[in-house]
């Protein structure tokens, strides 16, 4: 139980914001959506590439079983949104709120849509990306898999235009995400992660993790050809 | 309590009702509501004058006062933690002592004020000074700042609250934590207000969950927060947590599973997680917002989870009492349902008659209701974007 096994994992920003529209404009055909915030067009990206990335046949199964969990950090949310909302009001008063605009203000609405494409039941949350955000989501994912709440869940972060999202499992794979707890007289500190690939040189197979962009490093070393400039500094 | 259960050592709120939770408690008791008119904002283009707003006593305006406290949602929050804390017997720097590990989950809707003054050319009510900030991380990097301790913000509009004492007790059962303070915390302002009268949740009239005339509900706002403890090392002063359940409805952006299937999934994984079946359950204190279309789905989930017995268990929403307090309505709805469980005793859903309750519920309604036994209750919270969440306590 001390280690995580990467299933699958994507990164998009703006070099992939041709497919993001595209995909972001089937789920608003499927769905009847008129309107979804621009932060989730990248998420709904990279949810879905990093699920079909491992093409797992039982994925549907387990996510329609409440089995799947989906975790997002964000620390400006649906920034497009609020502001169209506050403008509008601004510019033409009370008669202008709009109904739309208002409920896609929810920090959890992207989260929302993202399960929703990939009929995502079991626990989907939204997290403020605070400092050590990565290490925090990580933490919460190997416990919602260690107490038996998912058996998978993907977690990342989505901002504007941009989204890193990677799919975890207990167990070893080719990218193994393991950890130990802070030793000695810093228990508090909470849990070290270390990423370990099959494919690093000799002697760098194990590269301490830190607490720093956790969840973009897994993603980049797992998608290597498809990563894009440094996408979430914000 | 189950071995697993970890304890409920200490509440602490601030509400429309009281700002403290024993007030809360005994004025829920005694039926009275906290609703009223707005005062703190224009009112211009809303649907309704009313809502759960706190009008902050002298006591509280002196504590903002004191600790330099600008916003609406930290005062409340920082309030009711405080409470807490003390309630438990401890304080910030007994969180962080060596050797203590300690944390806070917090949960919030919309964070901060959604009133910024440079967009909509309106200057801030009292206590907004720098509330207009949506970058969640100030949000979290405020209570650190104050606590000192590790610090998640977790946001799932109505069920963050619930959400947050789920993934506190995990931190506890599967992280060895000794202490996690969680709740949840939101302010009422004007863009808020205005955005769910565009919505046509409010009601004009009063919230009457589960009512055949029901036509709505009543937003509100405030704070509460649960110190939760090790069962070993802590006896279960009030009530101890058992188990939480998490669901998503993959079905509408603010409309509810018509079926209640999201709602079901959570009740069950929630018994499931405290090694419970839905017979062991004494009493639910419901979601129960008064939409026309949450309470149908809430009553079919609790049907699905309960069979005929769902018509038998004494259940009741303190949400006409204290408004829809949002992010934090989950944990105002723990406080309730760990008291019940403490005094025995269901405080009443005001505004409803037992002759138009429209369901096959056993909705208290009236005056608060003595139970001979309630050793095991349920805690529904269902929020937009078909986030659900509940929490089983236990004796």
């Amino acid at each position: 139980m001390s280690e995580m096994r990467v299933l699958g994992a994507a990164v998009v920003g703006p070099a992939e914001g041709e497919a993001a529209k595209a995909r972001a404009t089937a789920f608003k055909r499927e769905t009847r959506q008129r309107y979804l915030d621009s932060s989730v067009e990248a998420g709904l990206e990279a949810l879905h590439a990093a699920m079909h990335g491992d093409a797992d046949p039982g994925l549907a199964q387990a996510a329609a079983a409440g089995r799947i969990g989906l975790l997002l950090a964000t620390a400006l949310g649906p920034q497009a949104s609020r502001g169209d909302y506050l403008r509008s009001y601004g510019q033409r008063g009370e008669k202008s709120a709009s109904a739309t605009l208002f409920t896609n203000c929810g920090y959890n609405i992207a989260g929302a849509m993202l399960a929703r494409s990939q009929n995502i039941r079991g626990p989907v949350l939204t997290f403020g990306a605070d400092d050590g955000w990565d290490r925090k989501l990580l933490d919460v994912a190997r416990r919602l898999l260690v107490a038996a709440r998912a058996e998978i869940v993907y977690a990342g972060r989505i901002e504007p235009g941009a989204a890193a999202i990677v799919g975890l499992a207990l167990g070893r794979g080719d990218i193994t995400v393991s950890w130990r707890l802070s030793s000695g007289e810093n228990r508090a500190a909470g849990h070290e992660y270390r990423i370990e690939t099959g494919d690093e040189p000799d002697g760098e197979a194990r590269r301490p993790a830190g607490a720093e962009d956790m969840v973009r490093r897994i993603a980049a070393l797992r998608c290597r050809p498809r990563v894009a400039a440094p996408i979430l500094s914000t | 309590m189950p071995a697993d259960a970890v304890a409920v050592t200490g509440l602490g709120c601030t509400s429309a009702l009281a700002e403290n939770a024993p007030g809360l408690w005994t004025a829920l008791l005694a039926a009275r509501s906290g609703i009223k008119p707005i005062e703190h904002f224009p009112l211009d283009g809303l649907r309704t004058p009313l809502a759960g707003a706190i009008r902050p006593s002298p006591e509280l305006r002196s504590f903002a006062e004191r600790e330099r406290v600008t916003s609406r949602l930290h005062v409340f929050g920082f309030a009711a933690l405080d409470e807490a804390l003390a309630d438990a017997g401890w304080d910030a720097a007994a969180l962080r002592a060596p050797g203590t590990k300690a944390a806070l989950v917090v949960g919030t809707s919309l964070g901060m004020s959604l009133v910024a003054p440079e967009a909509v050319g309106e200057r801030l009510t009292e206590y907004d000074g720098d509330a207009s900030n949506p970058d969640l991380r100030a949000l979290a990097a405020s209570f650190e700042r104050r606590y000192s301790v590790e610090t998640i913000v977790v946001t799932t509009a109505c069920a963050s609250a619930a959400h947050a004492a789920a993934l506190a007790l995990d931190m506890i059962r599967c992280d060895g934590y000794d202490v996690v303070v969680c709740g949840g915390a939101d302010s009422l302002d004007r863009m808020k207000y205005l955005g769910h009268s565009a919505l046509q949740t409010l009601t004009e009239d009063l919230p009457r969950p589960f009512s055949r005339a029901r036509s709505g509900t009543l937003f509100g706002e405030g704070a509460g927060f649960l110190v939760l403890e090790r069962a070993p090392r802590a006896p279960a002063r009030y009530a101890g947590l058992a188990g939480a359940g998490y669901s998503t409805d993959v079905y509408h952006v603010t409309a509810p599973d018509p079926e209640g299937e999201g709602g079901a999934m959570a009740m069950r994984a929630a018994l499931a997680d405290a090694g419970l079946e839905p017979e062991a359950v004494d009493h639910v204190n419901l979601h129960g917002t008064g939409t026309p279309l949450n309470d149908v789905s809430e009553f079919k989930a609790l049907a699905q989870v309960f069979g005929a017995r769902a018509s038998r268990v004494p259940c009741t929403s303190v949400k006409p009492a204290v408004g829809h307090a949002m992010g934090a309505a989950g944990v105002l709805e723990a406080i309730a349902t760990i008291l019940a469980i403490r005094d025995r005793t269901v405080p009443p859903t005001l505004n409803v008659r037992a002759d138009e309750v429209e369901y096959p519920l056993d909705l208290v309604t009236g005056g608060s209701r003595p139970l001979g036994r309630i050793d095991c209750a349920l805690s529904n919270s269902f929020g937009f974007g078909g986030a659900n969440g509940t929490l089983v306590f236990t004796r």
